[in-house]
């Protein structure tokens, strides 16, 4: 990371080196963070999730939705000026409560159904995504609620400090109390590192593994939520990126500072390495292109990296 | 070194700790323990041997609780116990130290100790009264590793296994349930946790041991039950019989020899080979 920043620095010094965006680095990349800690726990507990992403993109439709009065049922369609919307709060509480509700399926079938967790998120992320288009037709919605929604990304704790910067601390510091500071977190690792050993010593590991999704959904609609309020629109699409950038980050995160394990302060690291580099390319403007090439060679260099520290640290 | 005649008690007295009671466990049609009964007093170091297939494994997961026996009874104290899963077996003070130790590679020492019985204060972990206990815990087993955050996955073999005995001594107050402890040790390392289970047995902690090995088995244990295509065929008291014996019972050399001769001679025979013959020594076991 400290590599990518000093290349872009020292090329755009102006640009990329102010404050300004610096702040706006972190503001942007807020989101797609919390998508990527979520991950991380699922990662920890040994299991993957492909479907945050369309959990994401159906959490900005479903938030935009409840906010411009579709109804939970998306039948009504948009409303003038967000008439028969529902506040805010429960909103995002409802969208979150849905998010929960993907893990619990994601567990459900992956602990009960015996699925592979690779290919059971896959199946149910374009489960979600069909949901997604059923609920908001696949077009793209303004948000109808007077301007309250875009204050989630464009509002300043104390007039200084953005209001995704400061979600963003409280959702690391959240999960990074819950891995290493409570049971579940011990039982997340344990399930993650030896499953039969933790069955033997009495941990419930579908219940362990479950919960891990149920994180992972509550953290991807989360970020969802906030990508639409800083789009202040519904994109039937505008998570979906968050997938491949949140792995990258994730197995970035473990390849850096511990043996190859997934952990949140890495996951940090990865996730504004990942948000550097696109930065750094959109400030350059360069080719659409690119960005693909950024993302897809970053995210299989990462894994690399991930997997070659844990067998170094195997074979000391 | 103190031999182990000095700590041991009678084991004809002392109280019951664990009770089978004519134990069977079918699976299918398959008869894994065929009528099992025998008792475990306290203190006592009890081997449990036979030849792969025997039924230890079974039986050790009957008490343990992972299997439930399809007839017959178990009794802790002397009560009546229904091990439904491993976790109730563990929240009456009988703890197992399974072949692949269950320890977890990423975690320490603690964390390990502590895993599924968390101390916890408003949802959270206690760590430093969990290394507290632990630190004592292994003082007090007089278990010794170099570092004590150090993570399962970078110690030795022997540690590894010492760690596993330790927890399951910490935590095992009533019945501690060993699986072949030394059989993936060296010599040195063997020897190691055979001191460690010395030390145990002079703290007064009740034991069975799965073993192949006679050697380990004679260190470690007072009384020896051999089994035999899920048959208990012999109950016998370490002090009266010879290695060679237990062999014989293991192979099923001794049941030969009863085929061989009348039922007479067979009796002689096994009274002045054995202090307890094999099939009456299960009908006489209490």
């Amino acid at each position: 990371m400290v590599g990518i920043s000093l290349v872009f620095f020292i090329l755009a010094p102006t640009t990329f080196g102010s404050p300004t965006n610096l702040v706006n680095v972190l503001t942007n990349l807020a989101p797609g963070a919390i998508v990527a800690l979520g991950l991380t726990i699922c990662l920890v507990g040994g299991d993957f999730d492909l479907s945050v992403g369309y959990q994401a993109s159906i959490a900005g439709v479903f938030v935009v939705g409840l906010l411009s009065g579709f109804g939970i049922l998306g039948l009504s369609g948009p409303g003038v000026g967000g008439e028969g919307g529902l506040p805010l709060p429960i909103a995002i509480i409802i969208v979150l409560a849905i998010g929960m509700l993907f893990g619990l399926a994601n567990g459900f079938i992956v602990t009960k159904l015996g699925v592979n967790a690779l290919i059971a998120t896959l199946g149910t992320g374009t489960l979600i995504f069909s949901i997604n288009l059923l609920y908001g037709n696949g077009v793209t919605y303004a948000v109808q609620d007077g301007g309250q929604f875009a204050q989630l990304a464009l509002g300043r704790a104390f007039g200084v400090v953005p209001y995704p910067i400061i979600i963003l601390i409280f959702f690391s510091i959240g999960m990074w109390l819950l891995l290493n500071m409570t049971p579940l977190g011990q039982h997340i690792k344990a399930v993650g590192d030896d499953p039969e050993a933790a069955r033997r010593l009495g941990i419930s590991v579908d219940g362990t593994r479950t919960w891990s999704f149920i994180i992972c959904g509550f953290c991807g609609t989360a970020g969802g939520i906030m990508l639409a309020a800083s789009l202040g629109s519904a994109d039937a699409n505008a998570g979906d990126v968050y997938l491949l950038q949140a792995f990258a980050a994730a197995f970035l995160g473990s390849a850096a500072l511990r043996d190859g394990e997934f952990h949140i302060v890495g996951t940090l690291i990865g996730v504004l390495t990942v948000a550097v580099g696109f930065n750094g390319l959109a400030i350059f403007s360069a080719p659409p292109f690119t960005q693909y090439l950024f993302a897809g060679g970053l995210l299989i260099v990462a894994v690399a990296l991930s997997t070659l520290s844990r067998k170094y640290t195997s074979e000391l | 070194m103190t031999t182990e005649e000095d700590t041991d008690q009678d084991p004809a007295q002392g109280k019951s700790i664990l009770e089978a009671s004519r134990l069977n466990k079918w699976f299918g049609g398959l008869q894994a323990l065929d009528d099992i009964s025998f008792t475990v007093r306290e203190g006592e170091a009890v081997g449990l041997v036979g030849d792969n297939g025997a039924g230890k494994s079974t039986l050790l997961k009957t008490i343990s609780g992972v299997h439930q026996p399809s007839d017959g009874q178990l009794l802790l104290d002397g009560t009546p116990v229904e091990l439904g899963n491993p976790s109730v077996a563990r929240k009456l003070g009988v703890e197992t130290v399974y072949q692949d130790l269950a320890l977890i590679g990423r975690f320490t020492i603690t964390e390990n100790f502590f895993l599924g019985r968390e101390l916890r204060r408003f949802g959270l972990l206690r760590k430093s009264a969990m290394q507290k206990e632990t630190d004592a815990a292994l003082a007090r087993l007089d278990v010794r590793v170099p570092f004590l955050n150090r993570k399962v996955s970078k110690m030795s073999g022997g540690q590894r296994q010492a760690v596993a005995i330790a927890r399951g001594a910490y935590w095992g107050k009533r019945l501690l349930l060993l699986d072949e402890p030394t059989a993936a040790l060296g010599v040195r390392e063997s020897a190691e946790v055979l001191t460690l289970l010395d030390g145990l047995k002079r703290g007064g902690l009740t034991m069975v041991l799965v073993t192949h090995n006679i050697d380990h088995l004679w260190r470690v244990c007072d009384r020896i039950l051999v089994m035999r295509r899920g048959r208990l065929v012999a109950d016998l008291v370490k002090s009266e019989v010879s290695p060679a014996e237990v062999v014989a019972h293991i192979t099923g050399a001794t049941e030969a020899t009863i085929a061989a001769k009348t039922s007479a001679e067979a009796e002689a025979a096994l009274s002045s080979a054995t202090a307890m013959p094999a099939e009456q020594g299960l009908e006489n076991s209490p």
